[in-house]
C-alpha cells in the first residue's frame, strides 16, 4: 500500500463519516443471554495524542491513563445496562509460551480489527472479496482464553483520540474566518466480539468522528456508549 | 554512507534516547526508588512500563536462560544495590546498542554481544547505560524539555526505540536525536561513572577504550582516506550524542589508567564460550545485512581471538561468496580452504565450496563438494535442493 | 461556507477516483500478472490497484481479507543486477542486494532474505526447506521463511520462483504465521502451479 495515498483517501472517508456518529457491519448476530454469557475482556489498546500546530500526533501519557480509567468506568455501565457478564482475562496466570502466543493473539487481533475497522468506514478499502456475508477470524488460538476464563466470547477494544493544542486551535480559528475548516482532532475506534470456540468476529461495532474526548468521563462514557451501540442486549 | 552503516549509528542514537529518559532528577538515584504515580516522571515511566510489557513476549527475545543469567549476572554486579531495579532483555537485533530506560528496563541487542571481545567490554557498555541512570540525567533532559511541545513526540520515539526493533522510525530518530541528545558533558559523566563501576567489580577498566576503537574500525572499514575524514565531517546521529568516538576511546584509555593497577577481570574465555552457543545465529543475522566490510572486521577479530577456530573462515567465506565482486570467488575458495583446514568436518564450508564451483559451471567438482556437505549435515535446511544437484 | 462546500466536494471526487482499490479475481479466472505470466485464480482474490501497491517492482498484488493482512506478490522480470523489490523509503534502498544471472538457488534464497531485511525494515528474516519446484514448466524453488514484523507480529512467507530467460521470475505469498498464512496457502500453491509463460 502506499502509504500516504491511503491515508489521504481514509482522511476523506473519515470526513466524510464525520456527519454520522457510529458504523456498523452487517454480521451474525452474537448468542447472549441475559447475565448468563461470559465475556473475557482482552487487554484494551487505548492511545492519546495531542495535534500540534504542524499537525504531528504526541502521544500524551497521562491523557492516555486518565481515558483508560474513564473508559473501564464506562464498560462498567455498559455491562450493567446490557446485562453482558465481564470478566477479566488475566494472561500472566498461564505458563510462558502460552503468555507469548497470548501476546501474538492481541497482536494479530491488532492487524485484523485495524482491517476490518478501515474496509467497515471507508467502502472503497473493501476488497471484491469481503462484500456480503461478514467473515473475519482470528483462528483457534482463542480457545486458550476460554479455557482460561470460561468465557464464550472475548472482547477486544482499540480506541484512540486526539486534540488540537493551542497552536492548532488558533490555526482552525484562522481557517475558519476565512472559510475553510480544519480537522481539530479525531476519535476513532472498534470493539470486537469474539467467538472464542472458533475465533470467528461475531460482532463489531466502530465509532469514527471529529468530537468526543476520552479525558472526561461523562464525554467518555458517551463515546463508548457510542462504540457499543449496536451490540444487543446481553 | 550506507544504510547499515547508519543503522549501526542510528542504533547508538536510540541508545542515547532511552538513555535520555532514565530516570533522574537532582543528584544521585537511590535503590529501590520509585516515582508516585502523579508525578511527570511517574507518567514517564509508565509509558516504559507498558513498552516493557510488550518486550517480555516479543519474538525477538532471546530466551536461553543460562544466558539471561549470564548479562544478567553482570549486570547486576556493576549496578550492586541498584540491581533488583533493573531487568536485562537479549534482544536478536543484530545492531550495537544498549539502553536503559526510565523504568529499569535494560536490553541488550545482539549485535552488541558479537562485537564485545570479552566480559569487561560488555560490562563497559552495560556500567555505561547504568551510569546515566545512576546519574538522573534523564530527568534533568526532561524537566529541560517539559514545556517545550516536542517533548511527547520525543516520547514517542523514545517509545519506538524501546520496542526491541526499533528501526520502524530511522529518519525520525535521527533528527530527534540530534534535538535531545544527552549533552556531551553527560555522555563523560556516564562514561566516568561506567569506569568506575567496572573497576569496583573488578574489571580492567582499558577494555572501555578497546570497544570504541573496535567500533571506529568497523565504521571506518573499507573507506578510503577521504572518505573516513567525510564521515567524521558528517555530524550524522553518533556525533552529535556521543563525544567523537577517537576522543572518546582516548579520554577513557586516560582514565582508565588512573586507576591503580592489579589483577582485573578482562574474561575472554568466559564471554567467548558463554557466546558461542550463539554466535553462528548472531552472525547468519549479521551475514544478511550485507554490510561486507564491516562483518570483516568482526571476522578478524575472531580470527585473532582464536587462531584455531574454523568458523570464522568460513563466514568469511560467507561474505565474499554473497558480495561476488571480481575476484571475490577466489577469495571466498580460500577461506572456506581454510575452514576446513582447520577443521575437515566443517560442513557449510563444503556447502560454500560446492555452489561457488556450480555458479563456475564446474558441475562434478560441485557434486562433489554438495555430497560432502549432505553427510556432514543430514538436516540441512536445503538438503532436496542440494540433492537434485547432485542427482542422488 | 460556500469555500467549504467547494472543498468537500472536491475531496468527494478525489474520493471517488480513488474508488478502485481493487479489482476481483474471482476463481478459475485467468489473469497476467507481469510480464509474460498469466496465472489462473484458485479461490476468489482482489487485485491491488497499481497506485496502491506502493513498494517498487511488484508486477501485481493479490490479496484476500486485504493487505495489511495478506499479499500475493508477482514479480515477473527481475533483470540481472537489479534488487527484486524496492521500497518507497529512498534510504532503505542503499546497498540492496541484486539478482544476479548465474546465481545458484541457495544464492537467491540468501537474496532474498537480505532484501526482506531491508525492505521490511525486519531484523531478523530466516529462511527454511529450499526445495526443487517445477514453475512456469521450468526447473525452480520454493522455500518458506520467517519474519517478524514492524508491529512484532510473527509472519511467514513462501516464495516460488525459477531463474530461465535470463530473468528471475517469482511470487511472494505474505501473513500472519497464526491462522492466515496457513488458510490460504493451499490455494496459492495451486495459483503457482497454474502459471504459465506468455500472456492470455
Amino acid at each position: 500500500m502506499n502509504f500516504i495515498r491511503f491515508v489521504l483517501v481514509s482522511c476523506v472517508a473519515l470526513v466524510l463519516a464525520a456527519c454520522q456518529t457510529t458504523g456498523q457491519v452487517a454480521q451474525v448476530r452474537p448468542d447472549l443471554r441475559p447475565g448468563d454469557t461470559r465475556i473475557a475482556l482482552m487487554p484494551m489498546e487505548l492511545q492519546l495524542y495531542q495535534l500540534t500546530a504542524g499537525g504531528v500526533r504526541e502521544p500524551k501519557a497521562e491523557w492516555t491513563r486518565d481515558a483508560e480509567v474513564h473508559v473501564r468506568r464506562a464498560i462498567n455501565v455498559i455491562q450493567s445496562e446490557k446485562q453482558l457478564q465481564l470478566v477479566k482475562f488475566d494472561p500472566s496466570t498461564l505458563p510462558l509460551e502460552r503468555q507469548k502466543a497470548m501476546d501474538q493473539l492481541v497482536k494479530l487481533h491488532s492487524v485484523v480489527g485495524g482491517e476490518v475497522f478501515l474496509q467497515a468506514r471507508i467502502p472503497q478499502r473493501r476488497p471484491p472479496t469481503k462484500q456480503g456475508r461478514f467473515d473475519w477470524s482470528i483462528g483457534s488460538e482463542v480457545r486458550t482464553v476460554a479455557e482460561a476464563t470460561g468465557a464464550r466470547y472475548g472482547l477486544f477494544i482499540f480506541m484512540e483520540d486526539s486534540y488540537s493544542s493551542g497552536g492548532r486551535v488558533a490555526l482552525g480559528i484562522a481557517m475558519a474566518l476565512l472559510g475553510v475548516g480544519i480537522q481539530g482532532g479525531q476519535q476513532i475506534g472498534y470493539a470486537s466480539l469474539v467467538d472464542l470456540n472458533t475465533g470467528q468476529i461475531a460482532w463489531f461495532g466502530t465509532i469514527a468522528r471529529g468530537t468526543g474526548d476520552l479525558r472526561t468521563e461523562e464525554a467518555a462514557e458517551a463515546s463508548v456508549r457510542s462504540l457499543f451501540s449496536s451490540l444487543p442486549n446481553g | 554512507m550506507d544504510f547499515t552503516r547508519r543503522h549501526l549509528l542510528c542504533g547508538c542514537a536510540a541508545t542515547a534516547l532511552t538513555g535520555c529518559v532514565s530516570q533522574g532528577g537532582g543528584g544521585q538515584i537511590r535503590a529501590g526508588y520509585a516515582p508516585s504515580l502523579d508525578s511527570a516522571e511517574g507518567g514517564l515511566w509508565e509509558i516504559f512500563n507498558k513498552a516493557e510489557a510488550d518486550l517480555k513476549f516479543s519474538p525477538l527475545r532471546m530466551t536461553d536462560e543460562e544466558l539471561n543469567r549470564y548479562v544478567t549476572d553482570i549486570a547486576c554486579r556493576l549496578a550492586g544495590k541498584h540491581c533488583t531495579d533493573m531487568r536485562v532483555y537479549l534482544m536478536r537485533t543484530p545492531f550495537f546498542n544498549a539502553t536503559m530506560a526510565p523504568n529499569g528496563m535494560m536490553q541488550v541487542w545482539s549485535g552488541l554481544l558479537l562485537r564485545c571481545q570479552n566480559e569487561a567490554q560488555l560490562a563497559a557498555v552495560l556500567g555505561h547505560e547504568i551510569g546515566h541512570y545512576l546519574k538522573r540525567h534523564s530527568l534533568q533532559r526532561f524537566e529541560q524539555m517539559r514545556d517545550n511541545s516536542s517533548v511527547a513526540a520525543f516520547l514517542g520515539i523514545a517509545i519506538a526505540a524501546a520496542g526491541g526493533g526499533a528501526l520502524a522510525n530511522l529518519p525520525g530518530l535521527v533528527a530527534i536525536a540530534n534535538i535531545f541528545a544527552f549533552s556531551r558533558e553527560q555522555e563523560r559523566e556516564a562514561d566516568g561513572v561506567g569506569l568506575e563501576l567496572m573497576v569496583n567489580a573488578g574489571y580492567e577498566p582499558v577494555q572501555a577504550a578497546e570497544i570504541w576503537r573496535g567500533l571506529i574500525a568497523e565504521r571506518d572499514a573499507g573507506l578510503t582516506l577521504e572518505e573516513r575524514q567525510d564521515q567524521k565531517q558528517q555530524r550524522d546521529v553518533f556525533f552529535a550524542s556521543h563525544p567523537a568516538p577517537a576522543d572518546r576511546a582516548q579520554a577513557l584509555a586516560l582514565q582508565a589508567a588512573a586507576y591503580p593497577g592489579g589483577k582485573r577481570i578482562v574474561g575472554e574465555d568466559r564471554y567467548l564460550a558463554q557466546a558461542r552457543a550463539f554466535r553462528d545465529t548472531m552472525m547468519q543475522d549479521e551475514l544478511r545485512l550485507h554490510q561486507y566490510d564491516r562483518t570483516l572486521v568482526i571476522i578478524e577479530r575472531m580470527k585473532t581471538a582464536n587462531p584455531g577456530d574454523a568458523d570464522p573462515f568460513y563466514y568469511e567465506g560467507e561474505v565474499y561468496r554473497a558480495r561476488n565482486d571480481g575476484i571475490d570467488s577466489g577469495r571466498a575458495m580460500n577461506a572456506y580452504g581454510r575452514a576446513l583446514e582447520l577443521d575437515e568436518t566443517h560442513g557449510l564450508s563444503w556447502r560454500g565450496i560446492g555452489i561457488l564451483h556450480r555458479r563456475a559451471g564446474k558441475q562434478e567438482k560441485a557434486a562433489a563438494a554438495f555430497r560432502q556437505y549432505l553427510e556432514l549435515v543430514p538436516d540441512a535446511e536445503d538438503r532436496l535442493m542440494i540433492q537434485s544437484y547432485v542427482g542422488a | 461556507m460556500r469555500i467549504r462546500n467547494f472543498l468537500a466536494s472536491v475531496l468527494l471526487l478525489f474520493s471517488l477516483a480513488a474508488c478502485e482499490t481493487y479489482t476481483a479475481v474471482s476463481a478459475g479466472q485467468s489473469v497476467p500478472v507481469g510480464e509474460g505470466i498469466t496465472v489462473t485464480a484458485v479461490g476468489d482474490w482482489a487485485a491491488v490497484s497499481r497506485q496502491f501497491v506502493g513498494n517498487e517492482g511488484i508486477d501485481a498484488m493479490w490479496t484476500v481479507d486485504g493487505p495489511s493482512i495478506n499479499q500475493l506478490l508477482f514479480f515477473s522480470r527481475v533483470e540481472s543486477g537489479e534488487p527484486f523489490i524496492k521500497s518507497t523509503n529512498q534510504k532503505v534502498n542503499e546497498g540492496l542486494p541484486t539478482w544476479r544471472i548465474g546465481m545458484t538457488e541457495p544464492d537467491v534464497m540468501e537474496m532474498v532474505e537480505g532484501t526482506l531485511v531491508k525492505v521490511y525494515e525486519a531484523p531478523v528474516v530466516t529462511a527454511s526447506n529450499l526445495r526443487p519446484q517445477v514453475f512456469l514448466n521450468s526447473p525452480g524453488f520454493a522455500f518458506e521463511f520467517d519474519m517478524v514484523a514492524k508491529s512484532q507480529l510473527e509472519t511467514k512467507g513462501l516464495v516460488i520462483g525459477t531463474q530461465q530467460g535470463g530473468v528471475l521470475r517469482m511470487m511472494i505469498y505474505l501473513a500472519p504465521k497464526q491462522h492466515y498464512f496457513t488458510l490460504h496457502e493451499r490455494t496459492v500453491r495451486a495459483i503457482a502451479a497454474s502459471a504459465r509463460t506468455g500472456s492470455s
